[in-house]
């Protein structure tokens, strides 16, 4: 099965990556940069370019119907809880961005761990830590216009030991992971509490100290202790 | 105690021994004050009003049961649940029951749920297959149970509901957008996909069916076939055998419905197996049917749906090959006799060429895309193959006794030429007129040469027949074998016409000497005729000429349909 993101992504762009147009095949380039946050919801933005014909198409189905566009969004990809969609075209240069939030774009492992699945035909041609870039190109048909789509996910700040799970397949995922917060960490309530105790203990240890060091005799005086 | 004082301060040992516990005691605090103030909060489930489908379809029962058809869009209901506390969820878990249907059940735990997480709980309820029972709409619940416990806190539960609308079997919903977001005409048939579950190859009554057109073709074709000729060959068998067996298009429209705040199309649509039983069918019924029996014969088939009308493409390799699955009723589309196979693959060339709103649905991949058919209560085989039968049975009567009164009204050649010569008495030739004459010399007549002259439906006993494309007023041949009588002859003609799901009436008659003068109508799917016939009995049976027109125009043409009935001569 596709993943959530490919497929809205996808169908943005739905009746022109479907379409002939006429003409020869060509090439329709997308870009998304996806911001994760702590708490795995997204703010996702999806901007591309089209053919002067290409553009008539999009503009007949979605570029004057945003509507619509969310309606098939949220009925479509039913896996995400889409929030907000905003769609600015520019018609002179032929170009649009969406921007879409979502949350729960990624799921929370057995081990803790965060993941956002991806479609395999998705492939990792550079990442940092914190970004991740992959990219696609797919065909819906012989007469259907190649799509070229360029991923940017970012991960949160706080993000760890970020990889990718089987590659390739499938079961793509990119995983990473997210330090405990305060408030899930009884770490912190028992290191505090030791602390305390510790400081306590060092505190009744220095009292005990000083009492014995009080019932001591003092010590003999300089020419006292030569006689002695 | 001064003296304590002192000692501790003046001991560097006792110092250290309270710095450090000064220390640690501040540095726990610290630990225990972060921690209180952000982790006190206890964990909090919030969820957004869920999504409920507010209805779905008995016979597409295992669509909704699977996640991955069409990205799981099909699912009964979606929540979202939030934990908008400062600790952990723990056990969450979502449980759903439809009374009646399907008992409490948790398809998934979803166990933690970090503060400040999303998490997106849909439902694909595993309906059992009881449900194809339901022949009407019913009312059903569906139940969701959420369960959870916050850390260090008990177990909550709490229970969401909503009813929805469960089809009758044969009921099938072509979009679920609300009204106000109907844009196109494509958003009426969002739902149509469905209609492919109904293609069921695996059918027994189907394949019953299928191994009837094949076997009439000498099995050759029996098996998957990907070469054109084999395909086209197996359609042209399929669409003879309807036509033969008396299998005819019956036309009914969609009734728009309103469920919620949702408008939507709602027909009822039979499966292909109630569609044999009754030798009858819609446009959609019948594209299903041919979907199913040449999916059964191992064809690549695609339902095509356009505005008012559907109809089934075969695909062989790169070519494809519609055809007018209504075509087997002529007045279906628009003619007055039996229309061909290959005119049925025009029409539906044509239709899908000048239509511009058109829907595909090719069936084997919807199939692998998840549009399952539904399990089918078991059927009397043996019933099915004695029903099919019979009707072979009926249809090759038809076509003997048809064969039979032209060779038995056929007189020895001389016998022909000189009564042909002493007794037929041919009208005069008029202008603009075109003449008529039994190959037997059993009867002439004649008719304005603009009409056009199409092939006969011989499986009804008429075996020649005009008619005028205008006004479609027609004349016709009707030769009746082993009838002694034009009674008798009409009463087997009517037998004949109600296999084929229309009626003859016959209103008034008169008797003049060996002519019979009928005045009659004729009922059925394909409108409504009246017409004036003359018979007379010859040897082995009964010959007549019937001229009519559409009821709606009959009193305007009834002069001129009296005045062609003059032409008629008998030898």
């Amino acid at each position: 099965m596709k993943k959530p993101i490919f497929c809205l992504m996808l169908l943005i762009l739905t009746s022109v990556a479907t379409t002939h147009n006429g003409f020869a095949t060509d090439t329709v380039n997308q870009d998304a940069v996806i911001r994760v946050d702590p708490f795995g919801d997204a703010s996702m933005k999806v901007i591309f370019h089209l053919s002067a014909s290409r553009w008539e198409t999009w503009r007949q189905q979605y570029g004057d119907h945003p509507d619509v566009l969310w309606r098939d969004l949220k009925q479509k990809f039913a896996k995400a809880a889409l929030d907000k969609l905003d769609l600015q075209r520019n018609d002179i240069d032929r170009t649009a961005t969406a921007d879409i939030e979502a949350r729960a774009l990624t799921t929370v492992r057995d081990d803790g761990s965060r993941a956002i699945d991806m479609s395999k035909e998705f492939r990792l041609v550079s990442n940092t830590p914190l970004e991740w870039v992959f990219e696609s190109a797919s065909q819906a048909s012989p007469d259907a216009p190649i799509l070229a789509q360029t991923f940017r996910i970012i991960l949160p700040p706080q993000a760890m030991n970020a990889r990718i799970d089987s590659p390739g397949t499938a079961a793509q995922q990119l995983v990473y992971q997210m330090p405990e917060s305060a408030a899930n960490n009884s770490l912190l309530l028992w290191a505090g509490i030791l602390a305390m105790g510790l400081g306590i203990l060092l505190g009744i240890l220095g009292l005990v100290s000083a009492f014995a060091s009080s019932k001591r005799p003092p010590p003999l005086p300089p020419t006292l202790a030569r006689q002695a | 105690m001064v003296e304590l004082y002192f000692i501790m301060f003046r001991n560097r040992r006792v110092l250290a021994f309270f710095a450090c516990g000064v220390v640690l005691f501040a540095c726990g605090a610290g630990l225990l004050a972060t921690w209180a103030l952000t982790g006190a909060k206890p964990g909090q489930l919030s969820w957004d009003q869920p999504t409920f489908r507010k209805s779905i379809m008995s016979f597409g029962y295992k669509v909704y049961a699977n996640p991955q058809v069409q990205e799981g869009r099909y699912f009964l209901s979606k929540v979202v649940l939030k934990n908008t506390g400062g600790r952990p969820i723990r056990d969450l878990t979502v449980s759903y029951q439809v009374p009646d249907y399907i008992p409490w059940t948790t398809p998934e735990v979803a166990g933690e749920l970090p503060p400040g997480t999303s998490v997106v709980k849909l439902y694909y309820p595993k309906f059992p297959e009881r449900i194809t029972h339901l022949a009407n709409q019913t009312t059903a619940s569906l139940e969701i149970k959420l369960q959870w416990r916050e850390e260090g806190g008990s177990t909550k539960e709490q229970v969401l509901r909503d009813d929805f609308t469960i089809y009758g079997v044969n009921e099938v919903q072509y979009s679920d957008l609300p009204a106000d977001d109907i844009l196109t005409w494509y958003d009426q048939w969002n739902l149509a996909q469905f209609v492919v579950c109904m293609v069921t190859p695996n059918d027994p009554v189907v394949k019953e069916y299928a191994a009837a057109i094949t076997k009439r073709m000498g099995g050759t074709l029996a098996g998957a076939t990907q070469d054109p000729d084999q395909v086209v060959e197996l359609m042209k068998a399929t669409y003879d055998y309807m036509r033969e067996t008396g299998m005819r298009y019956a036309s009914a429209e969609g009734v728009p419905v309103s469920i919620g705040d949702a408008r939507t199309l709602v027909q009822t649509v039979r499966l292909p197996r109630d569609v044999i039983t009754t030798n009858n069918g819609l446009c959609i019924e019948l594209a299903i049917l041919w979907a199913s029996i040449l999916d059964q014969l191992g064809c690549q088939t695609c339902i095509v749906m356009r505005p008012g009308h559907a109809f089934t493409i075969v695909m062989a390799g790169d070519k494809y090959y519609p055809v007018e699955c209504t075509a087997i009723t002529p007045k279906a589309v628009g003619a007055t006799a039996d229309v061909p196979f290959e005119k049925a693959m025009e029409m539906a060339a044509e239709d899908l060429q000048k239509q511009q709103y058109k829907i595909f649905f090719p069936v084997q991949k919807f199939r692998g895309d998840g549009y399952a058919s539904p399990e089918l209560p078991d059927v009397d085989v043996d019933k099915i193959k004695g029903m099919l039968a019979s009707r072979e049975r009926e249809a090759a009567d038809e076509a003997k006794n048809v064969a039979q009164v032209q060779n038995q009204n056929q007189p020895p050649a001389q016998e022909t030429q000189e009564g042909t010569a002493a007794q037929n008495q041919p009208p005069p030739a008029q202008e603009g007129m075109a003449h008529y004459e039994h190959s037997a010399g059993l009867v002439s007549f004649s008719y304005p040469d603009s009409w056009k002259v199409t092939s006969p439906a011989t499986q009804l006993g008429i075996t020649f027949h005009v008619y005028d494309p205008s006004t479609l007023m027609g004349m016709d041949v009707l030769e009746v074998p082993n009838a002694n009588s034009a009674s008798e002859a009409l009463k087997a003609v009517g037998r004949a016409f109600a296999r084929a799901g229309s009626r003859i009436q016959v209103d008034d008659s008169k008797r003049q000497g060996e002519l019979t003068v009928v005045l009659g109508h004729t009922t059925g799917t394909a409108g409504n005729n009246e017409w004036f016939g003359v018979f007379r009995p010859v040897r082995g049976g009964v010959i007549g000429v019937a001229a009519g027109s559409p009821t709606a125009n009959f009193q305007a043409n009834r002069q001129a349909l009296l005045k062609l009935l003059d032409t008629v001569r008998f030898p």
